[in-house]
């Protein structure tokens, strides 16, 4: 890999299912981003913005009936289109996957220790070591008392230590990417932010990159440092997440900020979006958005917008912010 | 005085005994000696982590799991060992919203019927004329067209599944709804339509709600009072702005602390082994406890007007 290229680079990805007779549902639709070594990068969404099909499909985990297009390349080297056999070799060592459930992703029947090991055992450098490094493994991603619970079965172990768990699996052998698809959606409020912060560390300690599949915006700015808004299978927005939280410039994300409670505020109603997200057979002609906007106008309904850099490292997808130009060449955006 | 709370719940306690090859091992108590008070159209929000028994408490008032002692008076009827047909007649005052639409919705129903079986099946007089009417009218009150009478559970998303278990919920005319977590497996912006909904229909029909949740963050946007639960008992209780403002607990504030995203770790719990425990459960993972602290059960004690702490270090 040379110097200043991506880690992790998705052009124009399409990700489509096809069931018999029925037209074909587009869950992804031309989505393109990148992320630097050591990076952290939330994609964010409700269903069916596409975020968990973009996972999957860098991830190689999609099921044969998907037809992916674009290209989506880890360290310089293209994976779509990489043999079954090659792409699991690729997910034990240089992607890790955790998923939402870690009691669906963890073997009933064998100690938490030991599947750790056993991914050392099959895709580490140093097979013989698989116990030595599942424990540091272990040890790394917070599980207190890791040397005595090596031995315990995952219903001994509460959802955040199961969830800890799978984390040291994903990450034992140091992939250089950390695919994590709401990994914190089944756990405690108070054990959630635990998770995102060993994210964190894992970052900074090891330089393992981070994709944070989530639709909690405030829990993503913990992990992740950017963020990528998609809405039904396309771009809305991306910028870091201290930008998109304190002045988001597209009307979903605006939207997706105001329904999220934030303490201290009081009793009261929270900001909802009318209405839900278009299902991915649905193929309209503008603005995927437009029927729920609230400052849609005719041009929204005909044409879908591009991502346009409005603010320097802010994009945004939206013919309201991208047309209003200012006299000094930068674009006017109101905040 | 103020006219009587419509629910009041007092010493409840639900136990669990082992079955199988554990059968007459010493019985779990899921819930114990619990006491609160809901009026009509409040709200009170009981809070606490993974098995800290809120859910067990909200199944025990609506008749999903045995009340072992205490007593749970609903507009001044006993609920606390009545018989079946006593229970089934109050029922219909109370209903319940559980979490996951999906798993309490019979996939083989449509929407329509889903509303109707209930009525229908209490034998609610007038109802076989009108029933698609009225639930169409039910579900038009939860935000879905009249397309939504003849369409089947996995037809919808997540949060219409939800609006279709509140409308059944409410054709039975309820005064009281059980409301377990019943936005945590949706997305925000659906999440925060749900709870919008429940609170206007609340002001509308002066509902009380039970609500039950681990995220204060939304259990401040709907609760009049808040309760906080710990190894199966309240730790803390009182006005929905005290409890966020000025909590007095020290488990309290570290759920505090955790939902505005401090760098505080709550360690891990052993809620199970804390109720062996003959002093304070929270004890061991407090961080202002002492050596005393394991040895005093605490009572919870109103350490001012309508707010009660469980703490040995207030009485």
């Amino acid at each position: 890999m040379t110097e200043g290229e991506p880690l992790l680079e998705v052009r124009n990805l399409r990700v489509e299912f096809r069931a018999d007779g029925a037209p074909p549902a587009r869950a992804v639709d031309g989505l393109s981003f990148s992320m630097a070594e050591g990076e952290g990068l939330a994609l964010l969404g409700e269903s069916g913005s596409g975020k968990t099909a973009t996972a999957l499909a860098v991830a190689g985990l999609l099921p044969a009936a998907a037809r992916i297009t674009g290209s989506v390349r880890l360290g310089g080297r293209e994976l779509l289109g990489l043999s079954d056999r090659e792409m699991r070799r690729l997910r034990g060592s240089k992607i890790g996957f955790v998923f939402q459930e870690p009691s669906s992703a963890l073997n009933p029947v064998l100690p938490v220790g030991e599947q750790v090991a056993e991914a050392v055992r099959l895709h580490g450098r140093h097979p013989k070591l698989a116990r030595h490094n599942a424990l540091d493994a272990l040890r790394g991603a917070g599980f207190p008392d890791a040397a005595a619970r090596f031995g315990a079965y995952p219903h001994e172990l509460s959802g955040g230590l199961r969830q800890r768990a799978c984390i040291a699996m994903a990450v034992v052998n140091r992939p250089q990417l950390l695919i994590a698809d709401e990994p914190t959606s089944a756990l405690d409020v108070s054990v959630q932010a635990g998770i995102l912060d060993l994210f964190a560390e894992l970052r900074t300690g090891f330089e393992i990159a981070l994709l944070l599949i989530t639709h909690d915006l405030r829990m993503a700015a913990r992990a992740a440092g950017r963020g990528l808004v998609l809405y039904a299978g396309r771009a809305a927005e991306c910028a870091r997440m201290g930008a998109l939280l304190e002045r988001p410039l597209h009307p979903y994300t605006k939207a997706l900020i105001a329904a999220l409670p934030q303490l201290g505020t009081g009793r009261g109603r929270l900001g909802g979006i009318p209405g839900s997200v278009p299902s991915a057979g649905e193929i309209l002609p503008g603005c995927r958005f437009a029927p729920r906007c609230p400052a849609a106008a005719e041009v929204c309904r005909q044409e879908a917008p591009q991502m346009a850099e409005v603010l320097p490292g802010h994009w945004v997808a939206c013919w309201q912010i991208g047309k209003v130009e200012a006299p000094s060449g930068l674009p006017e955006v109101r905040l | 005085m103020a006219t009587a709370p419509l629910l009041l719940v007092r010493d409840l306690t639900v136990e669990y005994r082992p079955g199988g090859f554990l059968a007459g091992g010493e019985p779990f108590r899921a819930a114990d000696g619990v006491s609160f008070a809901i009026d009509r159209g409040r709200t009170l929000a009981l809070v606490g982590e993974s098995g800290s028994g809120k859910s067990t408490v909200g199944r025990a008032l609506v008749g999903l799991a045995p009340i072992a002692a205490g007593s749970v008076l609903f507009d001044g009827s006993e609920l606390a060992g009545i018989d079946q047909a006593a229970r089934r007649r109050l029922a219909r005052r109370m209903g319940v919203l559980f979490q996951d639409p999906y798993g309490s919705l019979n996939p083989r129903m449509t929407a329509g019927e889903a509303v109707w079986e209930a009525p229908v099946a209490a034998g609610l007089p007038d109802w076989p004329e009108r029933r698609r009417e009225l639930a169409g009218e039910l579900l038009a009150r939860v935000g879905l067209g009249p397309d939504a009478l003849a369409r089947y559970p996995h037809e919808f998303s997540g949060g219409q599944r939800q609006r279709i278990a509140l409308a059944r919920a409410l054709a039975m005319g309820p005064e009281f709804l059980v409301l377990d977590e019943p936005t945590s497996a949706l997305d925000v912006s659906m999440a925060a339509q749900i709870l919008n909904l429940l609170g206007d229909l609340q002001r509308e029909r002066a509902l009380a709600y039970l609500l039950i949740g681990h995220d204060l963050a939304l259990v401040e946007k709907a609760a009049d009072r808040i309760a906080v639960m710990y190894a199966g008992q309240i730790v803390e209780e009182g006005e929905a702005a005290v409890i966020l403002g000025r909590p007095r607990h020290p488990y309290t504030r570290l759920l505090l602390d955790a939902a505005k995203g401090g760098r505080a770790r709550i360690a891990p719990a052993e809620l199970r082994r804390a109720q062996e425990l003959p002093g304070c459960r929270f004890a061991p993972r407090c961080p202002a406890g002492d050596s005393g602290c394991l040895e005093r059960a605490p009572q919870l004690v109103e350490t001012s007007p309508g707010h009660a702490v469980r703490c040995p270090r207030f009485g």
